[in-house]
């Protein structure tokens, strides 16, 4: 018996419903495998005048590590309501059943979806 | 170099990598230029060992259980100075070089190839999910890569006479000849996709719900996608 890994691809999605509030872990995700953030996008439903700030966090680690140097935000000037600009680190990796926290550094909006597409090594037994 | 199985760095590394592309075929036009097209298919990845003895590198091949199943590689890639990824079988080996060590009697391979055939193209399948508040609502999310859907599924908690949409607004196209609509089970049911439709990286894919459609909804877009 061993463990044979596989290189996949899958979306990870955090949904805040409702109205939004500025704190940390709003959203939380348990990462199924290990792997990497290769990219991300985001929609606020309402931006409410004011942009929203977000930042995701890997807060299993120590210390936690934020995974944007420069975080993104849904622009109130831009009205699509969609999430725009921000840079990941150099190296945004995380290992299985590390959570990652979705923190709302900024916001006047109501209900939010952030999405990460992560490349992962998915393990299976034989 | 760094080549590693499965998440493993080898032990024994190999000296050298090379990435070899599919064969393509050249057609010569009339006016004596010439096409060059790309075959199908993945790479091949040789990892190539001087001055060691098989012996070793099939030892700790063999406990990865690299001969058996897909596995993957990570290696180096010397042009873009970056860590490449592929889901690879591995063929039996193949030597360069033979000769007998000093002891005599016993043939040892100083030179050989161990060649990572890439089985999985760079298609990887994908969900979209967009979520809805209320009816006559829009949801919108960006591609976040080159794609092509497939199929559709959804659940609303209180079905109604909504009708579903799936539409490119970048591109201006819908996915949908027949909109779909939540059955009385809740569950997106009655559309039809178009297909063969596609969408490339950053285009915007809006969710379109048009009439009453109660609370809330999920709607998951199926499909294959290209590595970003």
């Amino acid at each position: 018996m061993g463990i044979i890994r596989t290189y996949i691809e899958e979306m990870i999605y955090f949904h805040v419903w409702g109205a939004l509030g500025v704190g940390d872990g709003k959203a939380k995700v348990k990462m199924p495998y290990s792997g990497e953030i290769l990219a991300y996008g985001g929609y606020v439903s309402v931006l409410g005048g004011g942009n929203t700030t977000i930042q995701l966090r890997n807060s299993t680690v120590s210390p936690d590590k934020d995974y944007f140097a420069s975080a993104p935000s849904c622009l109130n000037a831009s009205a699509t309501g969609l999430l725009e600009g921000g840079l990941l680190i150099d190296s945004p990796t995380f290992n299985a059943d590390d959570v990652v926290e979705l923190d709302i550094d900024a916001t006047t909006g109501t209900t939010l979806q952030i999405w990460a597409l992560c490349g992962m090594f998915k393990a299976a037994t034989i | 170099m760094l080549l590693s199985i499965d998440g493993f760095p080898l032990r024994y590394q190999p000296t050298t990598i090379d990435v070899i592309a599919p064969p393509f075929t050249e057609h010569p036009l009339g006016g004596g230029q010439l096409v060059v097209v790309e075959s199908q298919g993945g790479v091949t990845v040789n990892a190539n060992y001087e001055n060691m003895q098989i012996e070793m590198i099939l030892t700790e091949l063999l406990q990865r259980r690299a001969n058996v199943g897909i596995h993957t590689i990570t290696f180096e890639d010397v042009q873009f100075r970056k860590l490449v990824s592929l889901n690879v079988y591995m063929p039996r080996l193949s030597s360069n070089s033979t000769g007998y060590d000093a002891d005599g009697c016993r043939i040892a391979y100083t030179a050989f190839t161990v060649a990572f055939k890439e089985i999985i193209p760079a298609l990887l399948p994908s969900r979209l999910e967009f979520i809805a508040i209320g009816s006559g609502t829009t949801w919108k999310m960006k591609a976040p890569a080159a794609g092509k859907v497939v199929g559709l599924s959804g659940f609303s908690p209180s079905p109604g006479a909504a009708t579903v949409q799936i539409h490119n607004q970048t591109s201006g196209i819908n996915y949908l000849s027949v909109t779909g609509t939540f059955g009385g089970d809740g569950l997106l049911t009655g559309f039809t996709v178009i297909p063969n439709m596609t969408y490339i990286k950053d285009d915007e894919l809006r969710l379109v719900i048009a009439g009453a459609s109660g609370n809330n909804a999920q709607v998951t877009v199926h499909g294959w996608q290209f590595r970003p």
